[in-house]
């Protein structure tokens, strides 16, 4: 955390104009579901999107980082707190849906606007017009991954694991009930099996897996999560085609690497941006120029949430208040420049409308 | 009356009642609290224990319940709740608004408190039983086993309270109505009364004490006219039995005739006396007992024998051909043996009756009482049929019995050991067809101190007669008479009166020589006892007392304490007399109460051809002092019998005008050297050696 307090107040150098005398804009997160080094990507993401879109002098503090570590289920309402007992107006940060779910709650209850940067919980988008996400949400993503392995499986019968105790997973299992009740996924032969107590996959599903009864593996997991699955996959000689969830590439890929490296099935993963487009070869470059190495899928939704905040913050005309800062946001809710374009929002808040892409795994990368 | 009225009434049942219902209070109270104790203290630490297993777990895991029902994700919650419900055999797991919470938490409820601000939820657990089925089962089982112990109590409460009552309290009720009604007149009436064991045993006691209380009375009264009878009868009796042996008149057998009358009356009085015995025993209750435990006691054999004999004769009256004898003669006079009385006369009974059995038809009984120094010989001889020899030996064996169809065969066997306890044995002489003699040897007592072995008359003494019976008057007559102690000198009283306007007449001379008086007892219509009047006169050295009443106690401690001899009545014909002729010359007086210090005296007085006197007793020769010269040496010993000093007797007779006074002592002769009326102090030899 400590590192990052030169940053801002390089921004707050670079920054000209309007003086602000106090904390703004409240950058927050927590480590009970996303490890601190994930979280550390997409503010990084963050930084390089704000610094790039930003015109204004700000002082230093303007935005104010709060990092909760210790891994408490509710570090992320702790850092909330915290941040608007500053006098924080707008939080932002909170990348994960479990941290999202719970600011959204403080937030509203403090009638604060909050744009998360990478939540995909579903239920986001039901909070109000003052709570927004940078992310696709997860029925979104889903409805995109069952699309997929219908394209790629036909009716193969596949299998879906949840991790039962993280907020993510859990939220794609309501989600694949309400999209299996389509009829257009009527074709997709697909079981959903929560992971046991010690959040293992059972071993009857091994066995259902080793008896080749499965022919597909959707795992909904956050990467981090899904390192000890991969490695009973690995030790009971499992290999089958995986299809990953949206978020593996937000870490680094070195979390996985060593799992998906050596599989002769394929491992199917999905990215925030198309590495084709100007857009997104500029984030890239904007990436490695900074920092010197190579972007990830955090970055991306970091990136995004500072070009989009740098944005409104730009539009503001005369005092920068939350009144004039939502004004701003709502004027125009489609922003320019990000890794993935134009991204929009829907007045009633909510999730960004953003595309997604399929990459598979090779030569070491998600390509 | 009401039945409460009853109860009050009552305080012994009202006090039952009452400890019942208390006895049901606490028993119950007991039951009641040991159940709480128990079932609570078992339940409390399963509960507590069940608690510390599980509260870890769940405080683990709140945080992140609490976290997720925060963000409203209840499938999620809902399945790891159900989760960790299954794994801890919960019976309820939720996250709830604090406020939400029961006022009253039950011990089975687990609150995990809230550690954050902002959240206002609890984790809210409660125990399922299931994990305290077992504990609740056994609850169960000891309520059911308390219960049951419950009404058991009460059941036994309340059945010893209906025992209690109807056993006990009830007859005990009735037979206070019973006395009730015998105290306003009735009899007492009790058989109606319903009871068992220890209160049946108590009322037959009651029934069998007012039976025998009604028995003795009538019997005291019985006893108390045959005590009158018999005693009546016994002098009139021996006048009777004297005056028929001095009357050859008669023909032989009219003789006969009027002595087996004279023998059936006297066994009828003896009988009657002996009843009396038996009552006065029976309403003396202290008399029982010491007859139960009774000792051996210095007993006059002849009056026990005769008694017995008469009522032996009593119960076989039926069997008129068999006659029972005792020979008392002279012989029989003054035999004592230390024995205990009842034992023998049952066994002198039973003997008898041994006796009485072996005869068949005609026959006799006799017995016979002889005595050496030393042993005394009580023979029981019979012409029954006799013992084989080869039985007698057997006969006196435990459970033998021989000639008897009936017979236990203890009587001689406790015959026998009963007088080896004594010192005697048991010695059985027969013959078959001639009959049996069983004899009873035992060693001879000296007679009792205040029994008189022979009365000691002088040629000219007078004899003083007083008893109120005439017949005795007439038995002294014949036998002073035949002693040579002429009619002149006997003179006749029949009350106290009498004699004592005639003894006060006396001079002091008079009343001092040698009259011997014979004074009953009893004295019907006087004032006072013969025995007072001794008393009261000073006479116990002169006199001697004549009485039926020799076996009191009381009677004989009087005559203990006055130094008076006692004479049976029924003896007066057998006692000794001795008549002296009147001599008062002596060379020497000898006051001693040492028997050997006499003896020896008397021994060398007459190989020396000396004439002495010798007295035991100070008072027997005080009595008859002005009969000696004044001139005769007089020896006296220093320590007499009862304390009585021998310089004391000397004074007296100094001043009684006697000069010659010696002290036979070995003493120190210093000692007395300030009595200067002594003329010397000799030792214990006589003074010519």
């Amino acid at each position: 955390m400590k590192k990052y307090i030169p940053l801002f107040l390089l921004l707050a150098s670079l920054m000209s104009g309007t003086t602000y005398a106090r904390t703004f804009i409240g950058y927050g997160t927590a480590d009970s579901v996303a490890p601190k080094a994930t979280q550390e990507l997409v503010l990084m993401g963050f930084e390089a999107g704000f610094e790039k879109t930003i015109q204004k002098e700000l002082n230093d503090d303007f935005i104010a980082v709060d990092f909760d570590i210790g891994g408490s289920p509710l570090g992320a309402i702790k850092s909330a707190e915290r941040l608007i007992k500053k006098g924080a107006q707008i939080l932002t940060g909170f990348p994960t849906s479990h941290e999202a779910l719970l600011v959204s709650k403080i937030a509203k209850k403090n009638n604060i606007m909050v744009i998360f940067s990478s939540a995909g919980h579903s239920q986001l988008g039901k909070m109000g017009d003052d709570i927004y996400s940078v992310a696709e949400s997860i029925d979104y993503a889903m409805n995109f991954k069952l699309k997929f392995m219908q394209d790629k499986f036909g009716k193969q019968k596949g299998l879906i694991l949840i991790n039962p105790k993280a907020v993510y997973s859990v939220s794609h299992l309501a989600d694949i009930r309400n999209l299996l009740k389509d009829p257009k996924f009527s074709s997709i032969n697909i079981d959903m099996i929560n992971l046991n107590m010690n959040l293992e996959i059972p071993k009857t599903v091994i066995q259902a897996l080793k008896t080749g009864k499965y022919k597909y593996l959707h795992l909904t997991m956050y990467a981090e999560e899904a390192v000890p699955l991969l490695r009973q996959l690995h030790q009971n000689h499992i290999d089958i085609p995986i299809v990953a969830s949206t978020s593996w590439d937000d870490s680094d890929i070195d979390v996985i690497r060593r799992y998906l490296f050596g599989r002769k099935s394929p491992t199917y993963g999905f990215a925030q941006w198309n590495r084709n487009s100007t857009d997104a070869k500029e984030f890239e470059r904007f990436i490695r120029k900074k920092y010197n190495r190579e972007p990830t899928g955090g970055m991306v939704y970091g990136y995004d949430l500072g070009v989009i905040m740098a944005t409104t913050i730009n539009r503001i005309e005369g005092d920068m208040t939350m009144e004039s800062f939502k004004k701003a946001f709502k004027k125009n809710l489609c922003f320019e420049k990000t890794s993935n374009g134009t991204i929009c929002f829907s007045p009633n808040g909510g999730h960004a409308k953003r595309k997604i892409y399929t990459f598979e795994f090779q030569e070491k990368y998600f390509k | 009356m009401t039945k409460l009225d009853k109860i009050f009434k009552y305080p012994i049942l009202s006090n039952l009642i009452l400890f019942q219902i208390l006895a049901v209070v606490i028993g119950l109270g007991i039951l009641f609290v040991s159940y709480s104790l128990t079932t609570n203290a078992q339940m409390d630490s399963a509960i507590s224990k069940l608690k510390e297993n599980i509260k870890p777990h769940l405080e683990l895991k709140q945080e992140e319940w609490r976290t997720w029902n925060y963000m409203s994700l209840d499938d999620a919650l809902d399945q790891s709740l159900a989760k960790y419900k299954a794994k801890y055999g919960l019976a309820g797991l939720q996250i709830i608004p604090r406020q939400e919470l029961p006022k009253k938490l039950t011990p089975y409820d687990i609150v995990i408190p809230e550690k954050s601000d902002f959240m206002d939820t609890v984790v809210y657990a409660r125990l399922s039983t299931d994990g305290l089925q077992g504990i609740t089962k056994t609850n169960r089982l000891i309520l059911l086993l308390i219960s049951c112990l419950g009404l058991g109590f009460i059941g036994v409460v309340f059945a010893s309270g209906k025992y209690i009552k109807n056993k006990m309290y009830l007859p005990i009720l009735k037979l206070n109505h019973a006395f009730l009604k015998l105290k306003s007149g009735d009899e007492l009436e009790i058989d109606y009364i319903k009871a068992t064991g220890e209160v049946q045993n108590f009322l037959k006691h009651i029934k069998h004490m007012y039976h025998s209380t009604r028995e003795s009375e009538r019997m005291a009264v019985v006893g108390e006219v045959a005590s009158q009878v018999a005693h009546d009868i016994r002098s009139p009796l021996a006048a009777l039995r004297m005056s028929v042996s001095n009357m050859p008149e008669l023909s032989e057998d009219k003789r006969l005739l009027v002595r087996r009358a004279v023998q059936r009356i006297d066994d009828i009085a003896n009988d009657l006396g002996e009843k009396n015995k038996q009552v006065q025993k029976l309403n003396s209750p202290e008399k029982e007992n010491s007859a139960k435990k009774e000792n051996r006691t210095v007993q006059l054999l002849s009056s026990l024998i005769e008694t017995l004999v008469s009522e032996k004769r009593v119960q076989y009256r039926l069997r008129s051909q068999i006659e029972i004898s005792v020979n008392l003669g002279k012989s029989s006079y003054g035999i004592f043996a230390k024995i205990q009385p009842s034992e023998f006369k049952r066994i002198l009974s039973n003997l008898i009756n041994n006796s009485v059995e072996a005869i068949s038809g005609s026959g006799s009984v006799e017995l016979f009482l002889e005595a050496t120094d030393q042993l005394i010989t009580i023979k029981v001889k019979d012409d029954g049929k006799g013992i084989a020899q080869e039985n007698i030996f057997k006969v006196t064996e435990r459970g033998v019995s021989v000639n008897k169809a009936n017979g236990s065969g203890l009587g001689l066997y406790y015959a026998k050991k009963t007088i080896n306890s004594w010192g005697g044995l048991l010695k059985i002489d027969s013959e078959i067809g001639k009959g049996t003699v069983i004899s009873i040897i035992m060693p001879r007592h000296d007679a009792p101190e205040w029994f008189v072995s022979q009365i000691q008359f002088e040629s000219d003494s007078q004899v003083i007669v007083l008893d109120d019976d005439q017949s005795i008057h007439q038995v002294w007559n014949n036998r002073l008479e035949s002693m040579g102690i002429g009619k002149d000198q006997i003179k006749h009283f029949t009350s106290s009166e009498a004699f004592t306007s005639w003894y006060q007449s006396q001079n002091i001379q008079q009343r001092e020589d040698s009259t011997v008086y014979l004074v009953d007892y009893e004295l019907l219509g006087s004032k006072k006892t013969g025995l007072a009047l001794i008393r009261d006169l000073h006479l116990s050295d002169q006199a001697l007392l004549v009485t039926s009443r020799f076996e009191e106690e009381d009677v004989r401690q009087s005559c203990l304490t006055l130094g008076l001899k006692l004479l049976p009545k029924s003896l007066a014909e057998f006692v000794p007399l001795v008549v002296e002729k009147k001599d008062f010359q002596a060379d020497l007086i000898l006051i001693d109460d040492d028997e050997i210090v006499l003896t020896y005296w008397n021994i060398e007085a007459r190989s020396q051809g000396k004439k002495i006197k010798s007295f035991k007793r100070p008072k027997d020769f005080l009595r008859i002092k002005h009969k000696f010269s004044k001139d005769v040496p007089i020896y006296i010993d220093v320590n007499l019998a009862d304390g009585v000093r021998g310089e004391d007797v000397s004074q007296v007779l100094n001043e009684s005008g006697f000069q010659n006074l010696y002290l036979a002592t070995g003493q120190d002769p210093a000692e007395f050297s300030h009595m200067p009326w002594l003329k010397g102090i000799v030792g214990k030899d006589p003074p010519w050696l």
